[in-house]
């Protein structure tokens, strides 16, 4: 006997970043499916959350049921490469991984080892409307220059103040979550670039929210916590391919060094950071904080706001820090580390934004910090990659991503423990280059808090082959 | 909107509650009345910039003991600012000089710091500019959408309840007594921020006779996912609910980690800021209604609506209504460009009712792809619907309520 519901064919629309599933034979869709579609009263239909879209139509040609795709909205296109480079052994690694996970998957490869090149030649091989999700303002322009140089065509932007959407269009993550309830049906392919950053609750958004059946994540850094790893696996997919830096290094990347370089803290702001620290210290034992707590930062906070003598421990908390990012003495060897590396590209990053305008203007150097506006950041960075500009301060824009082939030093003046953050700014230097050797310093306040917070974030495979203060 | 440290609330057992200040406390009057001088001040004080400003308000926030309610205040007055860049002095030019003479200075090898410092401050116009002047701190009060300090207060704790909204998935509204124009507007902001309602009659709880209406309201994916993602929007729908006159909320919000329940009415007397949505009447629709009352005899434009529902629950609020002597009353719903997803369900929703007393009317810029054809091939659209070029033309209406007066 011929099931009814074949005669009415399911219907499937995109709606503000969901599906909407009319007609739909739930008996002919697998449980892991039917878990994630739910009935939606106010809609009298079924929902389900626009990723879904790939193995939804696939599970319906499977189960022979006849339905009618009212969800995308977006056709082949005729895409050529114009390039006379050919992908280096590890990207066609990837890529081949990566077209074996039904092209669903993450690749793990180290800064400057050619992700790109790799994104373009994924989106040449579907052929099909593709949108590349970055994090930051400086990497909206960096890859919509080399994907308009691949494909010879015009690329849209959305953010930094841009918002053309062509076929292949590069995006931020927070205009994407802005905007993907609008333009999540139009692109068959999803770029997540570095894509460690999708697990956080309102950047996943710009995943689940689009119907794109293709998708890729790239990252440097691909190690999560459990939860986080989950959420990328089943928004991307899974882990398809890792290449180590020191896989890589002397070959496709510049053979490179770290070192640690402790600098002693000048008398009077030694005696004035142990004095701040000793307050600061005080305070959160009296108040038996712990910042190991998931609210810890919060409880001092707040114990700060509400106690007679909150203020004081406030200004002293900020104080102690302040000495150990910034003392005088840190600030006197970055200058010794910019005159003996004279001839070279030097990046300096540090933690905050106030650290990098002081160096800024100690040095007059130019500062590149999110307050840049748009046209001069553009400036910034072509005059550092041309070598106008020896030198570029940054504290965060430049962790991540920023092509800047021709630096081979980095100063690190001061940073968080993050392991990623330290990966990722050691991947700004190693872009091999004629005769390239990098070199990264960092620079620890010797006696405070600093040596805790560098042994934390060195704890990687790319530092290990490093002795605790540098050498090989 | 508050930032979620400016935000003032209290945990008891399973209920978060908003503290709410006293709108007419001659103390925190004072307070905005201080806030609101140094903010409104641009042409006693000439011009203010952003570092100033902080300077100047202050002793203000400081005057009183509650940190975090001046700090709110002044948040929400900050919002009300539009600020431009620093004085007519071309920094990015400036800097780009002496970057280069920095550059050139460090390539031929400047090992004395002091030397190098001293060699590019000659002359330069940053020896009375700080070289990062532009940055935020700098940058110049244009503008203020000023208000009194009631009103501050008023909207201070309106942004209270918003500021705990933003950590909801969705919230639960019930209206008694609903009166027809107040449900409109309600679902006119509905619309407008991109949410749907689950809705229901029910029996007023208060007066048994009177009817209420309760309805979840929340984004598309929020029955799929517990997400707060549109905790923004249903935060700023917020100031619809509390426009109403009879209202009771319910929202269960996220707050360090555990769920809590927001109870409000309207006896918490908040004062909503939407009180004007509807107030402004666009120019084509003043000229529609003249030139109709001038020239139409058999019709005329009535101001009350009742709502339709259309499909998938969706309420229809036709944009037009018409009545004529017998009192025949047909409705008007205009598409514009932006239209085209809307069209489309309402032709299907009007082809499964022919009967509907709605007239569709379709801006012809609207008429891309297969839209022509979708239109020319709906009995529906061929009998009650008509293409107009940015607003629709008297006549062309007179004629088509006339040729469906009998529907």
């Amino acid at each position: 006997m011929v099931d009814k519901m074949d005669f009415v064919p399911a219907n499937i629309a995109f709606d503000a970043g969901t599906l909407l599933l009319e007609n739909l034979p739930l008996e002919k869709l697998p449980v892991s499916l039917l878990r994630r579609i739910k009935y939606d009263e106010r809609v009298s239909c079924h929902r389900c959350m626009a990723y879904l879209y790939a193995p939804l139509i696939l599970a319906l040609r499977d189960g022979n049921a006849a339905y009618h795709d009212g969800a995308k909205n977006f056709v082949p296109l005729k895409l050529k490469l114009n390039t006379a480079f050919s992908p280096h052994p590890h990207q066609l690694q990837a890529l081949e991984r990566w077209k074996e996970a039904g092209c669903r998957a993450v690749t793990a490869l180290p800064t400057g080892s050619g992700k790109t090149f790799l994104a373009a030649q994924a989106i040449n091989y579907l052929q099909r409307p593709a949108l590349v999700i970055v994090p930051t303002i400086d990497l909206l322009q960096q890859w919509a220059g080399v994907l308009e140089k691949l494909f010879g065509r015009q690329i849209g932007m959305l953010g930094g103040g841009s918002r053309e959407i062509l076929d292949i269009t590069v995006s931020t993550y927070d205009s994407a979550v802005l905007n993907m309830e609008f333009i999540g049906d139009r692109f068959a392919f999803i770029v997540f670039d570095e894509c460690h950053h999708l697990p956080g609750t309102v950047n996943r958004t710009a995943a689940s929210m689009s119907l794109a059946p293709y998708r890729l994540g790239l990252t440097a850094t691909p190690e999560l916590e459990e939860e986080s790893g989950q959420i990328v696996s089943e928004l991307i997919g899974p882990l398809c391919c890792q290449i180590h830096i020191d896989e890589l290094e002397g070959k496709i990347l510049a053979p490179y060094e770290t070192r640690q370089l402790r600098v002693e803290l000048d008398a009077d702001e030694a005696a004035e950071y142990a004095e701040n620290r000793r307050v600061y210290l005080d305070f959160v034992k009296r108040h038996a904080i712990s910042f190991r707590d998931k609210d810890g930062w919060m409880q001092f906070l707040g114990l700060c706001s509400r106690m007679p003598d909150g203020r004081k421990v406030f200004t002293a908390f900020l104080e102690q820090k302040r000495i150990a990012r910034s003392g005088r003495a840190k600030i006197r060897r970055v200058w010794q580390l910019i005159s003996a590396h004279r001839g070279e590209r030097i990046i300096i990053f540090t933690a905050d934004n106030k650290t990098a305008y002081l160096l800024g203007r100690k040095f007059m150097v130019p500062v590149l910090t999110h307050h840049t506006k748009v046209a001069e950041r553009k400036e910034l960075l072509e005059f550092f990659r041309s070598g106008k500009y020896p030198v570029l301060i940054s504290s965060k824009v430049l962790n991540e991503g920023v092509d800047v082939p021709e630096a081979s030093v980095g100063i690190i003046v001061s940073g968080s423990g993050s392991i990623r953050e330290h990966v990722q700014r050691l991947g700004r230097i190693l872009r091999a280059g004629d005769n390239k050797q990098a070199i990264l310093y960092e620079l620890i306040s010797a006696g405070t808090s600093e040596e805790h917070i560098s042994n934390r974030r060195r704890e990687h495979r790319a530092y290990k082959k490093f002795n605790r203060f540098g050498r090989r | 909107m508050l930032t979620k440290d400016l935000v003032k609330f209290r945990k008891q057992g399973k209920y978060i509650r908003p503290q709410f200040i006293a709108v007419n406390d001659s103390v925190l009057l004072r307070i905005a009345e201080d806030l609101l001088t140094v903010y409104d001040s641009r042409e006693g004080n000439g011009v203010l910039t952003r570092g100033e400003i902080e300077e100047l308000v202050e002793p203000v926030l400081k005057s009183h003991r509650d940190l975090k309610l001046t700090g709110g205040l002044n948040k929400l007055l900050l919002d009300r600012c539009l600020f431009s860049q620093a004085e007519d002095f071309d920094y990015p030019a400036q800097r780009r000089e002496i970057f280069l003479r920095a550059a050139e200075l460090l390539k031929n090898g400047a090992e004395n710091y002091d030397g190098y410092y001293r060699e590019l401050a000659d002359g330069s116009e940053f020896a009375n500019h700080d070289i990062f002047a532009d940055l935020p701190e700098n940058e110049i009060l244009t503008g203020f959408r000023t208000l009194f300090p009631r009103g501050l207060l008023e909207r201070y704790n309106c942004a209270q309840v918003q500021g705990l909204l933003l950590n909801a998935s969705e919230i639960e509204v019930k209206v008694s007594s609903p009166d027809p124009a107040e449900l409109r507007k309600l679902f006119k902001y509905l619309k407008f921020f991109r949410l749907l309602a689950e809705i229901k009659q029910i029996k007023n709880p208060v007066e048994k006779d009177d009817v209420a209406m309760s309805m979840k309201i929340s984004g598309p994916a929020s029955i799929l996912e517990n997400s707060r993602k549109y905790g923004l929007q249903i935060a700023i729908f917020f100031p619809a609910v509390c426009a109403l006159k009879k209202w009771q909320l319910k929202a269960d919000v996220k707050s360090g980690g555990k769920i809590y329940r927001l109870n409000l009415d309207e006896s918490s007397g908040l004062v909503s800021h939407y009180r004007n949505f509807s107030a402004y009447i666009p120019e084509e629709i003043v000229m529609f209604h003249n030139l109709f009352r001038q020239k139409v005899e058999n019709w005329r434009i009535s101001g009350e609506t009742p709502f339709i529902k259309g499909l998938r629950q969706e309420i229809i609020f036709p944009d037009l209504n018409f009545r004529n002597r017998h009192g025949k009353t047909i409705h008007l719903e205009l598409f514009h460009r932006w239209h085209r997803g809307i069209l489309l369900n309402r032709l299907e929703f009007c082809e499964a009712n022919p009967d509907l007393p709605l007239l569709l009317g379709v801006d012809r810029a609207l008429l891309k792809g297969d839209l022509s054809e979708i239109l020319e091939n709906s009995a529906y659209f061929r009998k009650k619907g008509f293409l107009f070029r940015d607003f629709p033309g008297v006549a062309r209406v007179s004629k088509l309520l006339d040729e469906n007066s009998s529907f």
